[in-house]
């Protein structure tokens, strides 16, 4: 099927790559079907589209390739929402949000981590009870790196 | 908003499926017990406002950013531990 999104224009998707969300995203209920694009030359981040609404995408990232330390355990109830029988049946990925002095400065919500089922092709947004983590975490911490990259270095 | 007063380890309902019990009160610390269907998601109030603004940040980003994030470091590039295997 086409689908037409604000970032990367009118896309060709395969009804198998759709993913179903079941509760959407806060803020974003209504949403219910994604997408994945990929990130050219990066493979650390994807980008979540939603199918339909052109304007609204997500960034994820890999969060435990950047917080080595990241750990949380899936609630039993949400294995059985997602269908998950297996930890090969899991993927899961965060939030980046860019801000607007630039990609250097991105931050990621450890608090809602993107659990996705491959093989159901099925998703959520977990909120983590735990109060470790906060909806703002620099991913980049070296302020120089940074700089540079924001100014497209 | 509908107003109810209850004692310790007294009940509401809502609906036929959801039941708060108070189960311990502390000064000014109370404790709900929530029994709720499995597909019915239950958030402390402050954690799903906040989750719901950085949804909404994590929208609005500049559209021709996109363009640059081939440019983006890899997690070994910086001050992130590297994974076995992957050096250089």
């Amino acid at each position: 099927m086409k689908v037409t999104t604000s970032r990367f224009g009118v896309l060709e998707v395969a009804s198998e790559e759709m993913l179903q969300f079941v509760h959407g995203f806060l803020g974003f209920a209504h949403l219910r079907e994604f997408f994945m694009v990929p990130v050219p030359e990066n493979d650390f981040f994807t980008w979540l589209q939603a199918k339909e609404d052109p304007k609204v995408a997500f960034l994820l990232v890999n969060p435990f390739l950047f917080f080595p330390g990241y750990d949380f355990e899936l609630p039993k109830r949400y294995e059985t929402t997602l269908g998950i029988e297996k930890a090969e049946d899991v993927a899961a990925f965060a939030v980046v949000t860019i801000p607007p002095e630039g990609i250097g400065e991105m931050t990621v919500n450890l608090v809602a981590p993107v659990i996705i089922n491959p093989k159901l092709k099925m998703g959520m947004q977990l909120v983590l009870e735990t109060m470790t983590y906060t909806t703002k975490h620099r991913l980049f911490q070296d302020r120089d790196r940074s700089r540079s990259l924001a100014a497209g270095e | 908003m509908l107003v109810l007063t209850r004692k310790l380890n007294q009940s509401i309902v809502i609906g036929d499926q959801i039941r708060v019990t108070l189960l311990e009160i502390e000064g000014d610390k109370v404790k709900l017990g929530i029994e709720a269907p499995r597909d019915v998601p239950v958030h402390r109030l402050e954690i799903y406002q906040a989750i719901e603004h950085e949804n909404l940040q994590a929208t609005r980003f500049e559209p021709g950013i996109a363009v640059h994030l081939d440019e983006l470091p890899r997690p070994g590039d910086n001050n992130i531990k590297e994974k076995d295997g992957d050096k250089d």
